[in-house]
């Protein structure tokens, strides 16, 4: 026979079992459960924002935007234009060397082998000094530069004395002299001018010569020293008429063995049409030609000629003091080679 | 007669007292100004003042016509040149700072030149020609 009191006592523990039970399982499914919940506290909802505050935004936004594309954009066109007119120039200067390389192989070709110049060196581009070229006014274009050396600062076009080859040669009248000596009864004189002009084409190293050129002096610019022979001089050259006496080069015969290319000598004959008080009669003259250190032709020689062969009147004073009728015309030239080193 | 006589023999007589002035072969050319005096290496001193070109020699005679040259004391120069280029004649100027050392005149860095003065003349040499130039009093 079950008691009352043992069935409460059983029933007590069993609900105390049951409820250790159901507190197990609720821990147990708490911590099963608790990774995967997540507890999110929302706040109240927020009230709906004004459409044309939104708009106006918008538009600030997309303004600012579009200043910044502007700028960017016309630094950009900007770094172009300085690029592009960087490149044009940098292509100019290009064209400009490539034409002056052209011109300076042109001339290395057109030159011969003896005459060609040993390579230029290179300027000192720095340290060195500051040379400037002060260009004609009239010039627009550069034009093609020839090589150059360096000589005490200057840039000298590199050139070298070329005793073959056509060149022309310019008289230098400060430097040059021509004249006449004559014999009178009285004393003998010479009458002398620096008043010459001229110029003329050689090739020195060439028999056949190819010489070609003019020489003239002004007849009033004789002098003999003494100024009343001076004026009857004057007079009887007809120098109011006939101001110039001209000599025109047409050939050169070199002498035997004449041609002396290592010391750079020439001996023959030069002919040509002497014309005085507009009387023209052919020449020859005996010449000796050298090139002193300057570089510079010096032409001398001396010819006899009768005046009467130019009707020049032969001076006479009273039959007593009488001038020989043959004077000894002579010259002593200096001429500079014209141009560039192609003789021009 | 007698005047006849005096009439014949007066030339004769100045004849003899009147010289001959031909000039004589070798003096035909004109003669170039050129220092007579002998040369001694420059110095400084020498160099101080404007001097102008009286005679290129060698190679550099092609183009060279003509230069100037200032030095001062304080180691400035300038100078100036007429060139014949090839598209005709042109000038060229320069500055920059001289030095005279034993190896002779450096304009900048150019290379040296032998220089040598007399009285007031200046001698420049290099490999390409001599300049010989005069000092200018103005």
């Amino acid at each position: 026979m079950v008691r009352p009191q043992m069935v409460r006592r059983l029933l007590e523990v069993a609900g105390l079992l049951a409820l250790v039970g159901l507190a197990t399982v609720a821990g147990v499914g708490l911590f099963v459960v608790s990774g995967r919940v997540r507890v999110v506290v929302q706040p109240d909802a927020e009230p709906a924002p004004d459409p044309v505050a939104l708009l106006r935004d918008d538009l600030r936004a997309q303004h600012r935007d579009l200043e910044a594309l502007t700028q960017q954009l016309g630094d950009g066109f900007q770094r172009l234009l300085a690029a592009l007119q960087s490149e044009r120039e940098a292509q100019g200067e290009n064209a400009a060397r490539l034409e002056r390389l052209e011109a300076a192989v042109r001339a290395l070709a057109r030159a011969e082998p003896a005459a060609v110049p040993p390579p230029a060196p290179q300027a000192p581009a720095s340290p060195g000094p500051s040379v400037q070229a002060v260009p004609p006014a009239a010039s627009t274009t550069a034009p093609p530069a020839a090589p150059t050396r360096p000589f005490l600062g200057f840039q000298l076009p590199s050139r070298r004395f070329r005793f073959d080859g056509e060149q022309e040669f310019a008289i230098l009248p400060d430097l040059s002299r021509v004249g006449f000596d004559a014999k009178s009864t009285l004393h003998d004189f010479t009458g002398a001018t620096s008043k010459v002009a001229g110029a003329f084409t050689a090739n020195l190293a060439d028999p056949a010569g190819g010489w070609r050129g003019a020489v003239t002096c002004r007849v009033a610019s004789l002098i003999t020293g003494v100024d009343g022979r001076d004026s009857t001089m004057r007079d009887d050259l007809d120098a109011a008429h006939h101001p110039e006496i001209r000599f025109e080069i047409a050939a050169f015969t070199p002498a035997a063995h004449g041609i002396d290319a290592a010391a750079m000598t020439v001996r023959g004959e030069i002919r040509g049409t002497m014309t005085i008080r507009g009387v023209s009669r052919e020449l020859r003259m005996p010449v000796a030609v050298s090139v002193d250190d300057s570089r510079r032709l010096f032409v001398e020689g001396h010819v006899p000629l009768q005046l009467g062969d130019y009707d020049v009147p032969v001076p006479n004073q009273l039959g007593v003091v009488k001038m020989d009728p043959e004077v000894n015309v002579w010259i002593a030239l200096r001429a500079r080679v014209r141009g560039g080193a192609d003789g021009r | 007669m007698a005047a006849r006589v005096r009439l014949v023999a007066a030339p004769l007589v100045l004849a003899g007292c009147y010289a001959s002035s031909v000039v004589a072969p070798q003096d035909r050319a004109v003669a170039e100004e050129l220092p007579a005096a002998a040369w001694r290496p420059a110095t400084s001193g020498d160099l101080d003042g404007l001097f102008t070109s009286a005679r290129i020699a060698g190679d550099a005679a092609l183009s060279l016509r003509f230069c100037a040259y200032v030095f001062a004391a304080d180691g400035r120069y300038t100078g100036a040149a007429l060139v014949d280029a090839d598209d005709g004649p042109a000038f060229q100027t320069l500055s920059g700072r001289w030095a005279l050392a034993e190896d002779g005149l450096r304009l900048d860095g150019a290379p040296p030149a032998r220089c040598e003065a007399a009285a007031d003349w200046l001698r420049l040499t290099t490999g390409d020609g001599s300049l010989l130039l005069r000092r200018e009093r103005r």
